[in-house]
């Protein structure tokens, strides 16, 4: 019996690539703070942060996989993380910053979302 | 602040992982995929965050039989982290092996060899319930006199000197490779080819490989991932993909003893009512390794 060596890749779209490549930096950067202070963190607001950080890299795993509902997904996390982050860093200066990054980001996926739930492009590589 | 060599590893991590996509860059030789790249990270995070509240539990029970279980009390000193670790990457061996060797265990370590690529952000993809099953090899040491301490110390830099093994870009290195690690050894180990599978356990030092008969040179280039693609970019579907399919395997059983055995075979055991023992089917090399368009 004998098996391919062909890879799982389906294809993105190149807006959603870049969609996601500055959201997960934007989630690296959260996800290397919350590791370095979490230490000093009690447990419900660590158990808070930890989750949005587990939220953030599953929807945008799925955002790769295009099922349909993944698109409502990322917008519903983009929303609760900045409300849950104004909240706990207690920053309201930064309401007008948060609500415009929002914005945004639903205006870009709300603008990617023929490229989420379809099927499209080739792998780039093997 | 965490102190932690693994975390303050991170910017050395993404240091070399830059290194490799300027690499990419100049050569035009692909080396990442941003969805696989991005899974392996996020697998990383994953058992990190999650890491963050297991801890607790597990470094509990390496001090709690250090505390009562202890046959010596050996005083931090150079000699005593050299021998620490010496035993710690002894111990990494077989809690390595046994998780490869083991269907429950693999179901913790079968995340790290997911990755259908060979390069830096592989070595950031790691099972979040592998701890669980591994902590127990290590103990020994707790109650040989090394204290928790050191132990944490010792056995992180045996994880931080598994980061730059993961790459594609280094090629054999000499002598070293009689002795250590290196990233020709892991690549073989990182192989899913037949004459691949289950070599090279070994964290820092090979010689274990070569005392214990699970040494294997890199001849041809292998093909990387595990025999049955996880075929998700999912971070949480792809730490419980292995237990969901033992899952299953464990409700279709007609014996307590095929259960047991479901559990501590090899992956891919079955009893020969459901078909038999999976073996690792040879990869035809020149099958097509672009996915056509969906």
């Amino acid at each position: 019996m004998t098996s391919t060596a062909r890879k799982f890749n389906p294809g993105l779209s190149r807006g959603l690539q870049y969609y996601i490549l500055l959201h997960y930096l934007l989630t690296l950067g959260g996800s290397a703070a919350f590791l370095f202070n979490e230490g000093s963190l009690g447990l419900g607001l660590k158990a808070l942060l930890g989750g949005l950080v587990l939220l953030a890299v599953l929807s945008l795993g799925l955002l790769m996989e295009r099922p349909a509902w993944a698109f409502y997904l990322e917008g519903w996390r983009l929303l609760l993380t900045v409300a849950v982050l104004l909240q706990v860093l207690a920053l309201p200066g930064l309401i007008w910053a948060a609500a415009a990054y929002v914005l945004i980001s639903w205006g870009w996926l709300w603008w990617l979302r023929g490229s989420v739930g379809a099927a499209e492009g080739l792998a780039t590589h093997s | 602040m965490d102190l932690n060599p693994v975390i303050l590893s991170i910017p050395i991590y993404f240091l070399l992982i830059g290194i490799e996509l300027l690499v990419q860059a100049f050569s035009r030789d692909p080396i990442y995929r941003l969805n696989d790249a991005v899974t392996n990270i996020s697998c990383g995070i994953t058992q990190q965050v999650s890491g963050a509240f297991l801890k607790v539990g597990l470094v509990a029970v390496y001090e709690l039989t250090y505390q009562h279980l202890s046959l010596l009390q050996i005083e931090p000193s150079w000699w005593s982290y050299v021998l620490l670790f010496v035993l710690v990457d002894f111990c990494y061996y077989w809690a390595h092996r046994m998780s490869h060797e083991v269907s429950l265990f693999w179901g913790g370590h079968v995340v790290h060899h997911q990755s259908e690529d060979y390069n830096f952000s592989v070595a950031l993809r790691q099972g979040s319930f592998q701890v669980i099953w591994t902590t127990a090899f290590y103990l020994p040491l707790a109650v040989l006199g090394f204290d928790t301490l050191s132990y944490i110390f010792i056995s992180a830099l045996v994880t931080v000197y598994q980061f730059w093994i993961h790459t594609e870009k280094i090629g054999k290195l000499g002598p070293l490779e009689w002795v250590l690690n290196t990233p020709s050894h892991h690549r073989v180990h990182h192989g899913r080819n037949p004459k691949y599978i289950d070599k090279n356990h070994a964290g820092v030092f090979i010689i274990w490989d070569r005392l214990f008969g699970t040494f294997q040179e890199e001849e041809e280039r292998p093909t990387y991932g595990v025999t049955v693609p996880v075929n998700s970019w999912n971070p949480l579907w792809v730490n419980v993909q292995h237990y969901a399919g033992m899952w299953q395997q464990l409700r279709q059983c007609r014996s307590w003893a095929d259960r047991w055995h479901t559990l501590i075979n090899k992956p891919g055991w079955r009893p020969d009512y459901l078909g038999g023992y999976m073996a690792p089917p040879e990869v035809d090399q020149h099958s097509p390794k672009i996915q056509p368009r969906p």
